[in-house]
């Protein structure tokens, strides 16, 4: 979804609170990526650095982690819905307010 | 010297099972991670494969205040959707707790912190409470409707509304 032009939006405390949140989850997601076996050993492969600890890993596994990675982008995405989801559940929004986070659950990515 | 040999090899094997328990710790914790992602992939599925609401449950939808309609379809999305989980999110849950006595890397530690965040939003209580306080008769007419007994895209009904 394209994100539309808003004049004279202006947050209230609990949109800065939820943008903080957002915040939250895509930091989330990036600390996932690297923590999850499949990242570490794209490090190894493609990095520089060597993990210093063992993993005893089942061909299986390689599968199941690669696919999981795949994943994090969407489970963030659907995150930061839910958050803009619980913003337009509020009656006191104002038109820009609800334009606004309209948009962000439409999947507009302009926070 | 004997005495110090023994107790040097003690040690060595100790931080070695402990080293490697924490590996196992890690392994343990991110392969119940990448189960939950894989069951919140298949819910996605679930949802994006559904067809469209027949037009009489859209016109059934139109009768109900604009409020009272979205705050149904966002909150009962969720509902739904955290059901499909379910199993896979009781598992993590599980395995996250019983995690939390041991002394655990950093890693294991970042990654715990990190799907707490993305798996178990505190926000969620928020659309439990709003759809609670939908009128009952609201609740049980929609509640009634086949569509909304299985996971949904909410979004996509509300476009449909506008």
């Amino acid at each position: 979804m394209e994100c539309p032009d808003i004049n004279n939006l202006k947050f209230s405390r609990e949109d800065k609170d939820a943008l903080d949140e957002i915040r939250r989850v895509q930091r989330a997601g990036n600390v996932l990526e690297l923590a999850m076996p499949a990242g570490v050993f794209a490090t190894i492969f493609l990095g520089n650095n060597a993990a210093q600890v063992t993993y005893n890993i089942h061909s299986t596994d390689w599968v199941l982690f690669a696919k999981a990675m795949n994943s994090i982008p969407d489970l963030m995405r659907y995150r930061i819905r839910q958050v803009a989801k619980l913003r337009l559940l509020r009656a006191d929004l104002s038109t820009q307010q609800r334009r606004f986070w309209d948009a962000i659950d439409g999947g507009c990515r302009g926070y | 010297m004997r005495g110090k040999w023994v107790l040097f090899l003690l040690g060595f094997v100790t931080f070695n099972t402990s080293a490697q328990e924490a590996s196992d710790d890690h392994l343990f914790i991110t392969r119940k991670i990448a189960e939950y992602m894989l069951a919140f992939e298949r819910c996605d599925k679930a949802i994006s494969n559904r067809s469209e609401p027949r037009e009489e449950v859209i016109w059934k939808l139109k009768t109900f205040p604009r409020n009272d309609v979205e705050r149904f379809l966002i909150s009962r999305s969720v509902q739904l959707r955290k059901q499909c989980e379910k199993p896979e999110l009781t598992e993590l849950a599980y395995a996250i707790l019983t995690l939390q006595d041991h002394d655990i890397p950093e890693e294991t530690r970042n990654a715990i912190d990190a799907i707490k965040v993305l798996a178990f939003p505190g926000r969620n209580r928020q659309f439990e409470r709003a759809y609670a306080e939908l009128p009952q008769g609201t609740r049980d007419t929609l509640e009634r409707i086949d569509y909304f007994r299985e996971p949904f895209d909410d979004r996509r009904v509300r476009d449909l509304l506008k």
